[in-house]
C-alpha cells in the first residue's frame, strides 16, 4: 500500500475522530486541538501503521494516549464541569419532545466520569467492539464491560430524573 | 438446552453485537418473556440512537483550518520557485497599478465587469501571487487527475482535503476540460486549484482560496505574461488564470469566469 493510500485512509477518519473528541471533551477548541495533534502524530508515524490492522483503532489509540498526556500535564480537570451547549451538533432533532430528551441525554453524558464516557462513546456511538475499545484505551476487556454497564445504568437513571448524588449513594 | 437466565452483561452484549449467534437467538427469545430486561435493552439502544442524534452532525461539518491544513500534502516547490515567486510578486505589484489604469480606460465588457474603486475586501495581492505561482510552477505529478465521468470524485477529493465543501465548476460547454485538481497550503487555510485544458492544450487554472468577504465583482488583472480574472463570494476568493492571449482570448476567459461565478458562488 502506498503512502498516499494510507494517507487517504487516515484522512477519511478525521471527521469521526472529531465527532468523538467533541463529544468527549464537550469543548470544540480543545477537541480540535486534540484532533490536530492526532493528525500530526499519525501522519508522522504513518510508516509504523501495519497494513491489515484497523486504521480507526490505531487513530483512536493515538488520540487516547495524547489526551491522557494532556490531562496529566494539566491540573487535574474535574469531570463535572458544565456541558458546553455549543459543543452539541447543530443538527436539530425533529420533535420538541425529543429535543428535550436529547438535551437531558447530553447533560447526563456530560455528568459521567470521563473513563465511562470514553467507553460509552466508543462502543455506543463509534461501534467499536469490546476488544477494539480495550485496545484503544489500553485496558482489559473486562474493564470495558464493567465501565460500559455502569455508564449505561447511570444514564438510564439520570434520564429518569435521579440525581448523580443519589446514584453515587446507591453504589 | 438453553440457559433460561440472562446475565446483565448479556443485555449489553446483545445491544453491542457481541453475543455469538446461537446465544443471541436464545437471549432474544428470553427477552420476549421478560419485559423488564426488554425495557433495559430498548433503553440502551435509545441511548445509542441519542448519541448519534446529538453528535452525527459533526461528521458533515467543515474541518477547521488548523486540522485541514495538516492534511494538505506539504509539497516541495521546484527549486526555482523562490525566484519565480519573487518575480511574480514584483510583476503583480506592477499589475495592480496596471489594471486600474487599463480598466479605467477600457473597462472589460461594459458594466458587467467593474473596476474596484475602493480598497478591495480581500487580500487581492496575496490571491494573485498565490494563484499565479500555482499556475506557473504546478506540476502534473501531484495533480489529482479528474475524469469527466466522475466529477463527484474530484469534489470528494477536494472537499476532504480542504475540510469544507467546494463545488467543482464545469466548463466543458465552453471548451475547457477539467484535467485535475490539487490542494495547496495557503495562509488562509488549504486552497484548491482546478486545472482545465483547452482543446489546443493550453492550461487554464482556477485558484480557490478560503478567504471570505462579500462584494468583489469579477476584476481583470494582468501580470507579465499571465492574464487573470478574480472575484470573491461569502466563502472563498477565486482567480482564473491563463497565459496571456489576444483580445479574443481574454473575452473567452471572462466568459469562463462568469460561468464559474454563476456555478459555484456561495
Amino acid at each position: 500500500m502506498s503512502n498516499n493510500t494510507k494517507r487517504d485512509l487516515l484522512i477519511a477518519e478525521v471527521p469521526r475522530l472529531r465527532r468523538y473528541a467533541i463529544a468527549l471533551l464537550r469543548d470544540r477548541p480543545s477537541a480540535d486541538d486534540l484532533v490536530q495533534d492526532v493528525v500530526v502524530r499519525a501522519l508522522g508515524r504513518l510508516h509504523l501503521w501495519r497494513e491489515g490492522t484497523n486504521m480507526r483503532t490505531w487513530l483512536f489509540t493515538i488520540m487516547h494516549n495524547l489526551h491522557a498526556n494532556d490531562r496529566r500535564r494539566a491540573a487535574r480537570a474535574t469531570d463535572d464541569f458544565p456541558l458546553d451547549e455549543a459543543a452539541l451538533s447543530q443538527g436539530a432533532p425533529g420533535a420538541q419532545e425529543s429535543a428535550l430528551e436529547l438535551s437531558q441525554l447530553a447533560s447526563a453524558i456530560a455528568g459521567l466520569p470521563e473513563s465511562q464516557r470514553q467507553i460509552l462513546l466508543l462502543v455506543g456511538m463509534e461501534g467499536f467492539s469490546y476488544a477494539d475499545a480495550a485496545q484503544a484505551l489500553d485496558v482489559p476487556v473486562g474493564t470495558v464491560m464493567s465501565r460500559l454497564s455502569r455508564a449505561r445504568e447511570d444514564l438510564r437513571r439520570l434520564m429518569d430524573g435521579e440525581s448523580v448524588a443519589q446514584i453515587r449513594r446507591v453504589k | 438446552m438453553s440457559d433460561r437466565r440472562i446475565e446483565a452483561s448479556e443485555l449489553h452484549a446483545l445491544v453491542d453485537g457481541e453475543l455469538d449467534p446461537a446465544r443471541q437467538a436464545e437471549v432474544e427469545a428470553l427477552l420476549a418473556r421478560n419485559p423488564e430486561d426488554a425495557k433495559r435493552v430498548a433503553g440502551y439502544r435509545a441511548q445509542n440512537a441519542g448519541m448519534h442524534a446529538l453528535f452525527d452532525g459533526i461528521i458533515d461539518e467543515d474541518l477547521p483550518p488548523i486540522i485541514a491544513n495538516e492534511l494538505v500534502v506539504q509539497r516541495q516547490w521546484p527549486r526555482r520557485s523562490g525566484a519565480v515567486a519573487a518575480g511574480i510578486a514584483l510583476l503583480i505589484a506592477g499589475a495592480v497599478f496596471g489594471w486600474v489604469v487599463r480598466g479605467a480606460m477600457a473597462p472589460v465588457n461594459g458594466g458587467a465587469t467593474q473596476i474596484a474603486q475602493t480598497a478591495p475586501p480581500i487580500d487581492t495581492k496575496e490571491l494573485m501571487v498565490r494563484a499565479a505561482m500555482a499556475h506557473v510552477v504546478g506540476s502534473d505529478e501531484d495533480l489529482h487527475l479528474a475524469s469527466s465521468e466522475n466529477i463527484g470524485d474530484t469534489s470528494r477529493y477536494i472537499t476532504t482535503r480542504m475540510g469544507k465543501k467546494v463545488r467543482v465548476p464545469q466548463l466543458s460547454s465552453l471548451g475547457y476540460e477539467l484535467v485535475g485538481s490539487r490542494v495547496l497550503p495557503d495562509t488562509a487555510g488549504p486552497a484548491a486549484q482546478f486545472v482545465f485544458e483547452e482543446t489546443d492544450g493550453a492550461r487554464v487554472t482556477l485558484y480557490v482560496r478560503g478567504e471570505s468577504a462579500d462584494g468583489l465583482d469579477i476584476t481583470y488583472a494582468l501580470a507579465d505574461d499571465l492574464t487573470m480574472f478574480y472575484w470573491n463570494d461569502s466563502k472563498h476568493s477565486y482567480a482564473l488564470v491563463r497565459e496571456i492571449d489576444d483580445e479574443t482570448g481574454r473575452e473567452a476567459l471572462l466568459k469562463a469566469a462568469k460561468a464559474v461565478y454563476r456555478q459555484i458562488a456561495e
